[in-house]
């Protein structure tokens, strides 16, 4: 599972992020992203509020609100840059929201299977029927320990917070996607839901080629989900990486010493002057 | 208003036309017929410049000459032409195109023996007394200028009466349709539905357009609802796209007594909705939902005012308005409660999802209340639809389109799941797919 030499390892390669640099509303937000992710590999992104880590997720799920200004995006050997956001779905990029947005009167069970048909379909599978649909639908439920009846709810509609978190795992699990980008799905679990989520992550990682980014401001999930790199975000660079005892240390000592380490501020107006001097 | 009307009102012309033809000669259905003619006379067509009237305009059907279909041959029209707005064959269904009943085309073997389902017209004409007291007492000729036009100049509609304690399961259907003959038309159907005491029926009144019919449809159903007894009620407007639809349905309701009624227009360029709904005894609940989706450059009013008389009623009317492409949509809604009416429930929501920049939506929602313990609440949103949820759903695969659609159709489901009659409720959930540019991408997923 751990690769210690990622470089070397071409093939494998499933995403590579290279001097990214996204806006929005004419503000810079990341500036200079470079990261590799190979097949099968668990990333950690740590880093304080605001320092771009949705927004590099959302950016990599193709949100419209986010200008790239300047760098490339390599997924599966394609211009991930290229496509649009739902194209990006059909090709096995799932983004686990920090905040499930709630859509009135959508049922969850009209709404994923029309998902995973459009993403079979575009992958040249025949449409799964209501009835296989169901039978998938109520296996993950049951292992993320969800009531059947999530089915029959409105999009994540008077969802409590732990739930709406769980229901982001149960639609990866329904979807299999490739490249798994989970912005801070442990954040506001409980103890007990916090372990099922991350049993939920273990499993989708038991395929080998699915690689997962987890954004998260918490070790404590690192405990159960074994990080193979952690990286920390600063002012939209990614200011240190380092493998799991990093993610320990900034638990102990917080994100103070990375600035000082690295000469790299937290707000990127900050870092604007840090390095234009 | 006392705007006099022009020397040749095509309306009042086309009735001084056809009145030998008209069905009912006792003196009380002429008294009747000249109370409406009267209040069509005194008050004169609706304008702008009443509050009631102040979003739409309905000049255009004053001012076109209409002809009455009655002085025209009959239509030639055949089962299959209807296929597109029946239900299936076993449903008890009455017929009238361009006004006439149509034996051929309805099916009254269905009707159960308990019931009695007829045309009005042959109901005034064998046996008037059956609905003496009945018709025009809901509606009454008074009420408002189009309700005397219609009480002045309907030659035929549907009379359905269910005795005690019968219950009625499978719904009747009443299709009210116009068909192109060559020159604009004008009809004033007229519904009549009485449930007594403890009874149940569930009624489906369809108004259709075939070809682009350039037609007025001047409906007005009266449904009276006794004690303890339940009627469900859905009107839908499938008129053509050049007709001009004003239809005024008069709810009463008698203690303890259910309607649950669901006014929903796809149809006509031009629909004004009245639904009013009287609860005079205590315990009443009644529950009056509407949806409308506008497409084009339609305009669809729905005006609904709900009064509690008595205590311990509740009402509730939730109206769903989709409005795209130039489409306007308004809603004007009023509770309310007289000063006995302690313990009532009212509730009022007019949510308006806009699908197009051009789309617009007004909303009045309305209390007068003049009772202390009482619980009422009313309010109206107005959206379109949320870039966050496009995004969401387009990061789990589906398109642009899909996601677009899926969110319009859900909206609908509120009140479309909500019909409480069956094929009326498939039927409505198909017109909101077909009225979606990919519907058949959701219909897929159901
Ligand atoms: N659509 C947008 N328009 C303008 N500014 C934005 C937009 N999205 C994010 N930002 C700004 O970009 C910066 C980074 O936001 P982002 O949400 O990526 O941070 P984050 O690292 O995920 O923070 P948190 O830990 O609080 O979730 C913030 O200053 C934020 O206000
Ligand atoms: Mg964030």
């Amino acid at each position: 599972m751990s690769k210690i030499n990622t470089d070397t390892n071409e093939e494998s390669t499933m995403l590579e992020i290279d001097n990214l640099h996204v806006s929005a509303d004419d503000t810079g937000i990341l500036r200079g992203i470079d990261l590799d992710v190979d097949g099968g590999e668990l990333h950690a992104i740590m880093g304080p509020n605001g320092s771009g880590k949705s927004t590099l997720a959302k950016a990599l799920a193709g949100h419209e609100a986010y200008e790239i200004d300047e760098g490339d995006v390599t997924y599966k050997g394609k211009d991930l840059l290229e496509l649009e956001a739902d194209d990006r779905a059909h090709e096995g990029v799932f983004l686990a929201f920090q905040y499930p947005v709630e859509i009135p009167g959508v049922t969850q069970m009209t709404f994923l299977r029309t998902a995973l048909n459009s993403i079979r379909e575009a992958n040249g599978k025949d449409p799964m029927s209501a009835g296989e649909f169901l039978e998938l639908a109520r296996e993950k439920l049951d292992e993320l320990d969800l009531p059947e009846d999530m089915l029959k709810r409105s999009l994540n509609e008077g969802f409590s917070g732990g739930e709406k978190k769980r229901n982001e795992i149960f639609q990866m699990a329904v979807l299999q996607p490739e490249l798994c980008l989970l912005d801070e799905t442990d954040s506001g679990l409980d103890i007990d839901a916090l372990q099922i989520v991350a049993d939920g992550i273990n499993r989708m990682r038991e395929d080998e080629d699915r690689s997962m980014v987890l954004i998260t401001h918490y070790e404590r999930i690192l405990e159960y989900v074994e990080p193979d790199h952690v990286h920390v975000m600063l002012g939209g660079q990614i200011a240190k990486s380092g493998g799991p005892e990093l993610a320990e240390k900034l638990e102990e000592k917080g994100y103070d010493w990375i600035e000082e380490e690295t000469g790299i501020q937290r707000s990127p107006q900050q870092a604007e002057g840090a390095l234009t001097s | 208003m006392t705007q006099t009307q022009p020397q040749l009102d095509v309306h009042l012309a086309n009735r001084r036309e056809i009145e030998g033809q008209l069905p009912g000669s006792t003196d009380w259905v002429s008294d009747l017929r000249r109370r409406g003619l009267e209040t069509y006379e005194e008050e004169g067509w609706p304008t702008q410049d009443e509050e009631a009237w102040k979003y739409t305009s309905l000049q255009a059907a004053r001012e076109t000459e209409y002809a009455s279909p009655l002085t025209l041959d009959e239509a030639d029209v055949s089962r299959e032409d209807l296929a597109e707005f029946t239900f299936d064959a076993t449903t008890a269904q009455l017929v009238f195109v361009n006004g006439r009943y149509r034996a051929d085309l309805s099916n009254l073997d269905a009707v159960p023996e308990a019931a009695t389902v007829r045309p009005l017209a042959d109901v005034l004409d064998e046996d008037p007394g059956r609905v003496r007291g009945l018709l025009g007492e809901y509606a009454e000729p008074e009420d408002e200028p189009l309700t005397g036009l219609n009480t002045a100049n309907f030659a035929d509609g549907a009379y359905v009466e269910v005795p005690e304690t019968e219950v009625v399961e499978a719904p009747i259907h009443v299709l009210y349709l116009t068909t192109d003959v060559g020159e604009p038309i004008a009809v004033h159907p007229r519904t009549l539905i009485v449930a007594h005491e403890s009874s149940q029926v569930p009624v489906v009144e369809t108004y259709a357009g075939l070809d682009d019919v350039e037609a007025f449809t001047n409906a007005v159903t009266e449904v009276f609802t006794a004690k303890n007894a339940t009627v469900d009620h859905v009107k839908l407007n499938r008129e053509s796209p050049e007709t001009i639809h004003v239809g005024t349905q008069e709810f009463e309701q008698d203690r303890d007594s259910v309607v649950r009624s669901n006014t929903v227009t796809f149809g006509s360029k031009l629909t004004r909705n009245n639904v009013y709904d009287m609860l005079v005894g205590e315990g009443i609940d009644a529950n009056l939902n509407g949806l409308y989706m506008g497409t084009d450059d339609q305009h669809i009013d729905n005006y609904t005012r709900i009064r509690h008389d008595e205590p311990h009623g509740d009402s509730h009317q939730l109206y769903k308005g989709i409005l795209d492409d130039s489409s306007r949509g308004v809603f004007r809604g009023t509770i309310f409660v007289s000063p006995g009416a302690q313990k009532t429930d009212g509730y009022q929501h007019n949510p308006n999802m806009i699908v197009s920049e051009d789309a617009l939506a007004n909303s009045v929602p309305q209390l007068e209340i003049f009772a202390d313990d009482v619980k009422c609440s009313h309010g109206s949103t107005t959206g379109d639809v949320d870039d966050k949820w496009i995004f969401y759903l387009r990061s789990r695969g589906l398109s642009e389109d899909q996601a677009r659609d899926l969110i319009v159709y859900s909206f609908a489901g509120e009140v479309v799941e909500d019909i409480t009659i069956e094929p009326a409720r498939d039927t409505v959930r198909e017109l909101v797919l077909d009225n979606l540019d990919h519907g058949d991408a959701v219909r897929d997923a159901l």
